[in-house]
């Protein structure tokens, strides 16, 4: 027990509260592992679920999940694996519920894992070595989002900027960028491909 | 470019920050960006600002969340920790009541325990009898004897003249005698004296005493337990009675005699009752008071022994059973079956369980293929079942019950 305490002051890192939970099964060492996040989990549950109670449960629930799991999986990001558990969670619930997910809410087919470790450089080399392209996507971009996008990337600014620059709602600036975005993405792997 | 290796993904703080409009431009343009690549980022974000939209008191919720997380934990436990205090509370009760049953037996001149713990082998040895008294008793009557060493004959002198007495009587009437020599002495032996003398009683005595007269027998002070043992005899020719049964009353608990008409039965307490039985004869009560009982005679019973046959035969056959026994059957079916299998090769072979009724004439009927085996075996299974034993049924209240069963034939 003391050593629990002791060991608890000191700040270890995820690796280590999971390591010392899949060699020891320590309930209390995920627990204060999950607490670190749980601000994180709480704000994803809310996201999906838009009620209050039932994104308290889904906290609950998730963490009851990552008990079994962690004792199989080896993670090696805690935070994002534990986002698109909790992500994975709603879903199920919403599905379940029968309820539409919106469009928005729904992510592209590939993993997530995936995308977070493949996008930075990903964009990196794509951008430097197709910016011509990029040219000529923009073109084919619908007006709000290539105002929308330009804006944004080029021009660095944020969301309220852009909405008082162009007037578009705020909301509005952001589905802008995603999906034209998504579309210069579809437009240069075309190129890409001839 | 370079700003995007930089990079990191924010942290919930950070969105806070971002959600209560704490952010400058330029950080709100890194976070939305973080957003649009990242999807926790971007769930998070929308999350919080959710939260707020919605007037939920984030603080409260998080503040009750981390509590219930750190219940889950501790559960957990929780339901290690009562394992350990239970059993070390078990330990501490059954030493503090040993303790108490000690002290109970022991009289206030306190009797040195070391004296009590070195003649306890001394009286294993000198009397074999007390293996079925309880360990106070035993300490109280080791010191006794030990003591009492030096004079048995005196004291054994004082018992003889009153033999005829009711032995609780004896043991008041001795006590007195003995007290004004020896406090120590006397306190002590009060109990246990009177337990050795009632054995040699018994032996003397076995054949001419009854179980009634026995029972007035010293009755111990304390509720403890002892091993009866006792012997059940049949009253008229004095035969031992074999497999009778020695029940105790208000307890699933019993004991069957021996060829010798004998038994022992654990875990007794004085003044439990328990009812002597056999087959044909009359049962007799008895209230325990001492761990051994004389012979129990019973009487012979005619109405008994017919009433016992009636009462026995449908509990027998509550459970349905083939006519000629389930041997029988069994050899049966595996006959038809090895048949049905060796002139049918092409079919293939495996287990069906059958479900069928018998009705209230023993037939079987309703036939259900339990489990979906092949089509062929089940027919099969059918023909052999309808052609076999018919079943003798459970009666209810003497009325024929027809029963639905399952039976499983391998082919």
């Amino acid at each position: 027990m003391f050593l629990k305490i002791l060991r608890s002051k000191v700040t270890l890192t995820d690796a280590e509260y999971l390591a010392a939970y899949r060699r020891t099964g320590d309930l209390e060492g995920l627990g204060a592992l999950y607490e670190r996040h749980i601000d994180m989990v709480f704000a994803v549950c809310f996201n999906y679920l838009r009620d209050e109670e039932d994104a308290k449960d889904g906290v609950m629930q998730v963490f009851e999940q990552i008990i079994t799991d962690l004792k199989n999986h080896e993670v090696q990001n805690f935070k994002s694996w534990l986002h698109s558990v909790a992500r994975n969670f709603c879903l199920m619930q919403l599905r379940q519920k029968r309820i539409m997910v919106p469009h928005e809410a729904v992510f592209e087919d590939e993993s997530y894992e995936n995308f977070v470790a493949e996008s930075p450089e990903k964009d990196g080399w794509e951008i430097e070595h197709q910016l011509i392209d990029l040219g000529d996507c923009m073109q084919t971009l619908a007006q709000e989002q290539r105002r929308s996008v330009e804006l944004f990337y080029f021009q660095q600014l944020c969301y309220q900027q852009i909405a008082a620059q162009t007037g578009f709602a705020i909301s509005k600036v952001k589905s802008y960028l995603q999906n034209g975005k998504r579309n210069l993405k579809l437009c240069m792997e075309g190129k890409k491909h001839g | 470019m370079d700003k995007q290796k930089k990079n990191t993904i924010p942290t919930t703080k950070h969105l806070r920050r971002y959600v209560v409009g704490e952010l400058s431009a330029s950080e709100q343009h890194q976070v939305e960006k973080s957003a649009l690549k990242n999807q926790q980022t971007d769930d998070t974000l929308e999350g919080l600002q959710a939260i707020k939209m919605a007037k939920i008191d984030e603080k409260a919720a998080l503040t009750e969340l981390r509590q219930r997380v750190r219940q889950r934990v501790e559960k957990k436990e929780r339901e290690w920790l009562p394992y350990y205090y239970a059993s070390a509370a078990a330990v501490v009760l059954a030493v503090g009541l040993g303790w108490w049953l000690v002290r109970e037996q022991e009289t206030p001149s306190t009797v040195a325990t070391s004296v009590a713990e070195e003649t306890m082998k001394f009286k294993e040895e000198a009397s074999p009898l007390s293996a079925t008294i309880p360990i106070p008793e035993k300490e109280a009557t080791g010191e006794a004897t030990k003591i009492a060493t030096d004079k048995p004959k005196k004291k054994k002198a004082a018992i003889a003249p009153t033999q005829q007495l009711p032995l609780a009587d004896l043991a008041s009437e001795s006590t007195p005698k003995e007290e004004p020599h020896e406090v120590l002495l006397s306190e002590v032996t009060t109990a246990p004296q009177p337990t050795e003398s009632s054995a040699k009683i018994t032996s003397e005595e076995k054949t001419s005493r009854t179980a009634a007269v026995k029972t007035s027998a010293p009755t111990p002070t304390n509720e403890l337990l002892f091993t009866l043992h006792g012997r059940v005899i049949d009253a008229i020719n004095q035969q031992a009675l074999v497999g009778g049964t020695v029940a105790l009353v208000g307890q699933s608990r019993g004991a069957i005699t021996d060829a010798n008409g004998n038994f022992f039965l654990p875990n007794v307490r004085p003044n439990n009752q328990i009812i002597i039985s056999s087959t044909g004869y009359q049962p007799a009560q008895i209230i325990v008071k001492d761990s051994i009982i004389s012979s129990i005679p019973l009487y012979e019973d005619k109405q008994a022994l017919s009433e016992v046959a009636v009462t026995s035969l449908p509990r027998k056959n509550q459970k349905m059973s083939p006519k000629n026994g389930w041997k029988a059957y069994n050899d049966y079916l595996k006959t038809s079956a090895d048949r049905f299998v060796a002139q049918n090769l092409q079919v293939p072979r495996g287990r069906v369980l059958l479900g069928f009724t018998v009705d209230t004439t023993g037939k079987p009927k309703d036939f259900k293929n339990k489990n979906g085996a092949n089509p062929l075996l089940f027919e099969e299974a059918v023909r052999i079942v309808k052609e076999g034993d018919t079943w003798t049924i459970a009666h209810k209240k003497k009325k024929p019950q027809a029963e639905k069963t399952e039976l499983a034939v391998d082919f």
